[in-house]
């Protein structure tokens, strides 16, 4: 009868004793760590090595590609109530597209700022304005249509890194009831598609004449909103609302929400006039992390000026270059070409070993049953990061993502920052 | 009967004699007392530099300069964290307001809100990496006197807090935490989960003069299931400023610049 409880106390001790001498190690680590300093610069820069492989839809050879890419920002600090920002990346490919040079550089900001109080905030020049909460698809994010020049992956974090911003005035103004923002963004060119690589492009994102209201009351912790009215040019008034709020310690929802009148996306691909109608687009989802640092996201994103399931079969049917004028249009706007959408999103930090994370993303189109899927394996390291991504379109002939030109694609991408 | 009348008076004579002599002090106090030698009551900047270790190697390290503000109304902080260091992340903020938590990207000029579970770096949870009164978020329910190993290795006599999560704000369901029995300087803390595992333990060390008190300056955190997986924090560089309420809003984030 004595021996158990003499053994679980010969446990107990021991197991405090090796959890003591662990935490002694842990302790002699710390007076080891050496102190560290790090001298802060007014600017930023990378430069990205890729070489991939692709294999046609239709049968053919694969073919290889690869690129050279430079990314920067300028941010110097502020000293009084003025501040310069700007960034900019140069693309150089070995096997452009059709109508692309090989070298593109995109200036995605040029930033003169002012702040006259703390509470307000004007800024004039390129600006990357973004709203929006979802991951992949912005109903609100209004200046997004013409603004990527370069396309480097289907990651929604590349896209929305590496695109140009639309130049204009901003104003945003913070109360302790929440935070204006008016932006004017005016005509300053006409759109002409694929302008010169060193081209500052305003056609792109500055072909109209536009206008954005937005307030985001403070409602306390929970629930975080804002409300949008964006105006352009020729066309009926956006209205907008970006919703997201906790569900427990781990998961955050949210919604994101656009409607107004406004042509078909057929109609403004193709110039058509027609009856204008009010057409909603929404983005819903969820991400939640798990303790093991594995954040799951997913989407439903639903788009009503885009055709649903029989209008899509339609449009599949009609003349080749009607078809490839709409998904040219689609592509440009950063719109999705069909109704309704799943996304689905994965990332885990140190998933595999410390420093090795795996990421990965699958879009369905619900309207005809294709999807395209991603998966990138990175391993950060002090200055260099070697990823290596993978990437499958799935579908019929002409479908939303069985039309892409390659069905598979590999490759490999060292990074070095500065 | 009448003898246990008889001896009732006596001791019920002694009974607040033996109460005066044997309790403690308010446990709720102490841990308050604790909180402000860890924070300051006023807004400041600090340089957290944070170093993650597995197996006795360095896996990870990154260095934040953190803002804190404390929030009039909850008694708790309101933390703007900037990342210096490593390359790949300089500029990105995390902005803090009680479970209102956002991370914003200058590459993608975009704002993605967090859950409290994100993690920053190693076991660093948010609550380790920014200011946070426990005071606010955990109910003291005891204080005994116990000798425990401090951060020196050296035995140190304190008082052992017994801590429960009080309302939502509250990362962990159960916290056990040894303060200075003679200052109430926080010596050691154990982090619970709701199954009761140890999630992992922090020691608080390295006191040095900040703002006119002797604060510790470096927390090491030992994970609860692999004690080889260890996060070193270290602050540097306090400086008292003002840190403008407008500067811990979401829409804010875009326009904030290093000063």
């Amino acid at each position: 009868m004595m021996r158990r409880p003499l053994i679980a106390l010969c446990l107990l001790w021991g197991t405090s004793a090796l959890a003591s001498d662990a935490e002694a190690d842990a302790l002699q680590l710390a007076d080891d760590t050496p102190t560290s300093t790090t001298e802060q610069r007014p600017w930023q820069a990378y430069a990205e090595i890729a070489a991939g492989r692709a294999w046609p839809q239709a049968a053919g050879l694969a073919q290889d590609d690869g690129r050279l890419s430079l990314d920067w920002r300028l941010e110097p600090a502020a000293s009084g109530p003025w501040y310069v920002r700007a960034a900019g990346r140069l693309d150089m490919r070995s096997r452009p597209m059709l109508t692309q040079e090989n070298a593109i550089h995109t200036l995605k900001d040029a930033v003169l700022g002012y702040t006259p109080t703390q509470n307000l905030v004007l800024e004039a020049g390129r600006i990357r304005l973004r709203q929006g909460v979802a991951l992949g698809y912005n109903p609100t994010d209004f200046f997004r249509d013409g603004s990527i020049r370069s396309e480097v992956s289907m990651d929604p974090a590349s896209l929305r890194e590496n695109r140009q911003g639309s130049a204009m005035l901003h104003l945003q103004h913070h109360s302790a009831n929440g935070v204006w923002q008016f932006a004017f963004s005016p005509r300053l060119a006409t759109h002409k598609p694929a302008p010169g690589g060193w081209n500052l492009d305003w056609g792109a994102t500055n072909h109209l004449n536009r206008a954005l209201l937005a307030y985001a009351p403070r409602w306390g912790e929970s629930i975080s909103a804002q409300g949008l009215l964006h105006l352009r040019q020729g066309q009926g008034a956006q209205w907008g609302m970006n919703l997201s709020g906790l569900l427990g310690q781990a998961t955050v929802a949210y919604l994101e929400w656009s409607g107004g009148t406004s042509p078909t996306q057929l109609q403004q691909a193709l110039g058509l006039v027609g009856p204008e109608q009010w057409h909603h687009r929404l983005a819903v989802g969820a991400r939640h992390t798990s303790a093991n640092q594995l954040t799951l996201t997913a989407e439903l994103h639903y788009n009503g000026a885009a055709p649903g399931r029989r209008g899509w079969q339609a449009l599949r049917a009609m003349p080749l270059p009607v078809y490839g004028q709409y998904r040219a249009w689609a592509a440009n706007a950063l719109e999705p070409a069909t109704r309704h959408g799943l996304f689905l999103h994965a990332a885990w930090k140190d998933a595999v070993h410390p420093g090795l994370d795996l990421n990965g993303m699958c879009q369905f189109d619900l309207d005809d049953a294709s999807r395209r899927c991603w998966l990138e394996l990175r391993h950060r390291g002090r200055r260099l990061d070697m990823a290596l991504q993978w990437q499958r379109n799935h579908g019929a002939a002409l479908s939303h993502f069985g039309a892409w030109p390659w069905a598979a694609r590999w490759e490999l991408i060292a990074r070095h920052y500065f | 009967m009448q003898r246990r009348s008889l001896l009732a008076l006596p001791l019920a004579a002694l009974a607040p004699w033996h109460h005066k002599a044997w309790a403690g002090p308010d446990p709720q106090a102490v841990l308050a007392a604790s909180d402000a030698i860890r924070n300051p009551d006023f807004s400041f900047r600090l340089v957290n530099t944070l170093v993650e270790y597995r197996q006795g190697r360095q896996t990870d390290s990154s260095q934040l300069a953190v803002y804190s503000r404390p929030d009039t109304a909850g008694g708790q902080f309101r933390s703007l964290v900037r990342y210096l260091a490593p390359a790949r992340d300089v500029g990105k903020l995390i902005l803090y307001n009680g479970k209102d938590l956002w991370f914003y990207d200058p590459a993608s000029q975009g704002s993605i809100r967090l859950s409290p579970q994100q993690r920053l770096l190693g076991q660093a949870s948010n609550g380790d990496v920014v200011t946070t009164n426990f005071a606010r978020d955990y109910r003291a329910t005891s204080a005994a006197e116990e000798t425990t190993q401090d951060g020196d290795r050296k035995p140190r006599l304190c008082l052992k807090l017994a801590l429960e999560a009080q309302g939502p704000d509250a990362n962990y369901p159960r916290v056990e935490m040894w303060v200075d029995a003679s200052n109430h300087r926080p010596v050691k803390a154990r982090f619970y989960a709701d199954t009761g595992n140890l999630l992992k333990t922090a020691y608080y060390r390295r006191y040095e003069n900040a703002f006119g008190t002797e604060r510790p300056t470096e927390t090491v955190i030992i994970d609860g299931l692999d004690p080889s997986w260890v996060t070193v924090m270290r602050y540097s560089q306090w400086e008292r400023r003002d840190v403008p309420q407008a500067w811990l809003q979401r829409d804010y984030l875009p326009h904030w610049r290093p000063e």
